[in-house]
């Protein structure tokens, strides 16, 4: 137990910056590019943390407090999100509404930091931020709740834990189109392509960058690392169910692995498609609420 | 009982001597005040002691009233209606004391002293145990309430929304007399364990349709909410405060009465569940894009009676299935939800009416940059929306969690329909809390963050104490109780017993043990309060520190001004333009910019409400048409009314005599 609580730990912390680090040596594959180097979120992070910061005349502490709050709360709810098929290091029946909540305060904070800057810009970033992510929150949890039907309980750890190799046969159809719900939603929660292009920062069509413009220093350092930690969380849960079987001894291992062909996964669709007009995003969201609920009604018998 | 008799009679000294006292208003002022908060603070005592397992009473007045003898009694359900009562009620009186401040003295001193028969009058609707008193303390509920609500009556606004109140609350009360003469009629007994008795054998569709109509025109339901949004934005914000979080409640308190008087029934519970997520989603879609910020939260309270009642249903569905976890699970959210709604609301008009008196303005699009303006006011709007965006770690969150857990609950036990319907309901929740947080982002948002969008947001300055200690009051008990939710839940427990019945009770129980889904929600909460502060203070220690040096970067503006800021119409237009069903988005005068060198143009947006404009509107003009040729009854002259009161009365005693009679 202590064993995979520290290993929980060591993943959730350490891992993430390499993940994004896999997504951009997979692009530069695809580009035929040598690409940056595998660590090379290590280095800007550690390049901004040595860094100063610059505030706006017009921020309030909000904009401090945005970065910190973002990443307080991913990491919480990392703590609570499994990793493979162990128990995460807390968990209860219902834990699966506070992580998605969590997630949701992390955002309330980044977008209020964004408003506080008092920009165009910034602004327009926010609200498409809070309006995708409306949507984004139903596909997420009509998604688990077909897992919540399958293994009868409110927790993520009995959810993704034992009870996934043994619901196999019974509700497998649903778990796929699960899958590939929850892979639409970590496209979306992380900014990938198609809903959002994480490369650019002045195309007026973004996200997320468009709306971390103005941090600078230790506190866009925070928004790098709490990114990738959300990039991993969730990626963890479609690894998960990716592999939903159980490999007794070898699980830790083929974890890693599934989460890192996650990973390369994303930087397969952001090499092979382009973004997504801003008007067809809810459309592809909306597909992706739809699939879950597909995956609820395939489970009444 | 005690307390009782000294809280009446405070309220009742608290509304008749401001009023002799006229000519003095200073003195005035401050006898409302202080009777206002010291009445409140004593019958809070009663009813938490009640809601700590004290038993009630039920006593009969010193006198009869017309049909026969009146009485009044307090139990658990009493009680739990009695502490946002009194709680919101010693704030908001505070509160209004500083508001008033600047209103002439005259309107100062009726706002109090009508503000405690508000009080009282509610007390009575609470207390009463018979269909006689009952009616009376609604009556002069919605009357008072009317008064104060239209207390700025210059403007054209507040006395349309007034009318609109006072048709709505009204036709409310028709349906209400038909309710307590269906019950109490046959047998010409008006008590409420009469009145109860005969609903369990009653026609049930009828009657529930009149609970429904009579206290769901009070409790903002679908359909019939239209009056709220006009009105809470009208009333000066502490009335408004009161009005969503206690007054529109007092509907609810029917509708739970009206439930357990009721056997249970199926098809009540699907219709309470689909009302409930149905006014949550059009609430929440409505509150989307107004510009009024009361407006806004107004609409909002529409979504949270929403929630309310379709926790109200879940309780229903699962005693009709014997599902008693399932029911103690939706009547504890209903419940909590009560309070945090009143809670949270109250601090969000409170924050509102404090910005509209520092401003002059509730129009988002003439505010920002006020919470470096109005630190206190500004810091608790900020917590205000995050609690009622049902976000952690504040108490808005655990009310939803339970529902979630309720439909979760419903669908894992319900059969394999129900079961189905449930988690899809469970996802349209997951909607409403989406959008949710982008109607309080924005509302928070532009109004705090960013540059000031006019003159008098740039000179904002925070308001008197008297406005602002009921503000941080209100946020110390929000954090409460999301941090002891369990201690909270044990004082709904004679409630529950009382609604649900011991079974229930017993289901639920293993959810508050030390190791139960509650007690570990409510330890993490603490945990994410730790965490937080803990990253506040290492970011302030880290970054807190730098001053703010530069303008607004993003990506080179030189001189950038507030009129380059986001507005709250373009935040809201994404959704609006894209996701909203045609029929619910406002009126639009779109932008045309026709060939090379285009003229001056303009953009309109109407946000009336669709309903009203789409459906009340037309029907009542065509009927106040239809019977135009009657106006000569209206005479304007009060001798005529009286009149008309008065041969009203001979013809039904005419009519009794006539046909009636055994």
């Amino acid at each position: 137990m202590s064993f995979d609580l520290l290993i929980h730990l060591v993943l959730l912390l350490l891992l993430p910056p390499f993940l994004l680090g896999v997504v951009n040596k997979t692009k530069a594959l695809f580009a035929g590019r040598k690409g940056p180097p595998w660590l090379q979120v290590y280095y800007d992070l550690a390049k901004l943390v040595r860094k100063g910061s610059v505030f706006s005349r017009t921020t309030s502490w909000v904009f401090r407090a945005g970065p910190a709050v973002g990443l307080v709360t991913v990491i919480l709810a990392g703590l609570m999100i499994p990793q493979g098929g162990h128990l995460a290091p807390v968990n209860f029946e219902g834990d699966l509404i506070l992580v998605a909540y969590l997630l949701g305060l992390g955002r309330f904070f980044t977008v209020a930091a964004a408003l506080d800057t008092g920009s165009a810009f910034e602004g327009m970033g926010s609200a498409r931020e809070v309006t995708f992510s409306a949507l984004t929150e139903p596909a997420l949890f009509l998604g688990l709740f077909v897992l919540v039907r399958s293994s009868h309980s409110l927790s993520l750890s009995r959810m993704f834990g034992d009870s996934l190799p043994q619901s196999l046969g019974v509700s497998g159809a649903s778990l796929v189109l699960v899958l590939v719900s929850l892979f639409i939603v970590m496209l979306a929660e992380n900014s990938r392509i198609p809903v959002d292009d994480p490369e650019t920062h002045l195309e007026l069509t973004m996200i997320h960058e468009v709306m971390v413009l103005d941090h600078s220093g230790p506190a866009f350092g925070m928004i790098l690392y709490s990114a990738a930690v959300k990039f991993f969380v969730l990626g963890a849960l479609v690894a998960r169910l990716a592999v939903p079987f159980d490999v007794g001894l070898w699980a830790w291992p083929v974890f890693m692995l599934a989460t890192l062909g996650v990973a390369v996964l994303v930087g397969v669709v952001e090499s092979v498609m382009a973004r997504l007009r801003m008007v067809h995003v809810p459309s592809l969201l909306i597909a992706a609420c739809l699939l879950s609920a597909f995956g609820v009604v395939l489970l009444v018998r | 009982m005690i307390e009782l008799a000294v809280s009446v009679s405070l309220l009742l000294a608290g509304t008749l001597v401001p009023l002799l006292l006229w000519t003095t208003p200073v003195w005035a002022r401050r006898v409302a005040l202080i009777c206002g908060v010291s009445g409140s603070l004593t019958g809070l005592a009663l009813a938490l002691r009640l809601l700590a397992g004290d038993e009630g009473f039920v006593a009969p007045l010193p006198f009869t009233l017309a049909f026969g003898s009146a009485s009044i009694g307090i139990d658990a359900l009493s009680a739990f209606f009695l502490v946002p009562l009194f709680v919101l009620g010693a704030l908001c009186t505070v509160y209004g004391y500083g508001y008033l401040q600047s209103h002439p003295s005259g309107q100062a001193v009726v706002g109090g002293a009508f503000f405690n028969l508000l009080i009282l009058s509610m007390v009575g609707v609470l207390l009463a145990r018979d269909a006689v008193v009952f009616l009376i303390a609604w009556e002069l509920m919605t009357v008072t309430s009317y008064a104060l609500m239209t207390l700025d009556h210059g403007e054209a606004e507040v006395r349309r929304a007034g009318f609109v109140y006072l048709i709505a609350g009204h036709l409310g009360v028709v349906a209400l007399l038909g309710l307590f003469l269906t019950l109490g009629g046959p047998t010409a007994s008006f008590g409420f364990a009469a009145m109860a008795k005969a609903a369990a054998q009653g026609p049930a569709p009828f009657i529930v349709a009149l609970t429904l109509v009579g206290f769901g025109v009070k409790a903002g339901l679908v359909p019939l909410y239209v009056w709220l949004p006009e009105a809470h934005a009208a009333a000066p914000s502490h009335i408004s405060a009161f009005m969503s979080g206690v007054l529109v409640k007092m509907g609810v308190y029917g509708i739970l009465r009206m439930l357990g008087w009721l056997p249970p029934l199926a098809w009540l519970g699907y219709l309470l569940v689909g009302l409930g997520i149905l006014g949550a989603l059009l609430g929440i879609a409505l509150a989307l894009y107004q510009r009024d910020m009361k407006r806004s939260f107004a609409y909002s309270t529409v979504e949270n009676v929403g929630l309310i009642v379709l926790g109200l249903g879940l309780a229903e569905v699962g005693q009709v299935h014997h599902q008693p976890l399932l029911s103690a699970l939706g009547l504890a959210a209903a419940l909590l939800h009560v309070w945090n709604h009143a809670t949270m609301k109250g601090l969000l008009f409170l924050g509102a009416g404090s910005i509209l008196h520092s401003t002059g303005s509730k129009d988002l699009e003439k505010l920002g940059g006020l919470l470096k303006r109005m630190p206190w006011t500004g810091a608790a709007i900020m917590g205000g929306a995050v609690a009622v965006a049902g976000l952690p770690p504040l108490n808005g969150f655990v009310s939803e969690f339970f529902l979630y857990d309720a439909l979760l609950t419903g669908g894992l036990s319900l059969g394999r329909f129900l079961g189905l319907l449930a988690v899809l309901v469970a996802g349209g929740l997951a909607l409403v809390g989406g959008l949710a947080a982008l109607t309080f982002l924005r509302v928070s948002g532009i109004a705090l963050l960013g540059e000031p969008r006019s003159e008098a947001s740039a000179k904002a300055h925070e308001s008197s104490s008297w406005m602002v200690a009921p503000l941080v009051v209100l946020m110390s008990v929000c954090l409460l109780i999301s941090v002891f939710p369990v201690a909270v839940l044990e004082m709904f427990e004679s409630v529950m017993r009382g609604q649900l019945g011991a079974e229930a009770l017993a289901a639920f129980a293993p959810l508050v043990e030390a190791k139960g889904a509650v007690t570990m929600l409510s330890r993490c909460l603490g945990a994410v309060w730790l965490a937080l502060l803990v990253a506040g203070l290492g970011t302030w220690l880290w970054i807190g520190r730098v001053p703010t040096s530069v303008i607004t970067w993003s990506c080179g503006y030189l001189k950038p001004t507030a009129r380059m800021q986001y507005t709250a119409s373009s935040f809201a237009e994404l959704f609006t333009e894209l996701l909203l069903p045609k029929r619910l988005r406002p009126r639009a005068q779109p932008v045309l910019v026709k060939w090379s060198f285009p003229a001056p143009t303009r953009y309109s947006a109407r946000h009336e409400d669709p309903l009203t404009r789409g459906f009340y509107e037309p029907f009542f003009v065509r009927w106040a048409d239809r019977f135009s040729h009657l106006r000569w009854l209206q005479q304007g002259v009060l001798n005529a009314y009286l009149f008309y009161i008065l041969a009203a009365v001979v013809l039904a005693m005419a009519w009794v005599s006539l046909f009636g009679g055994h």
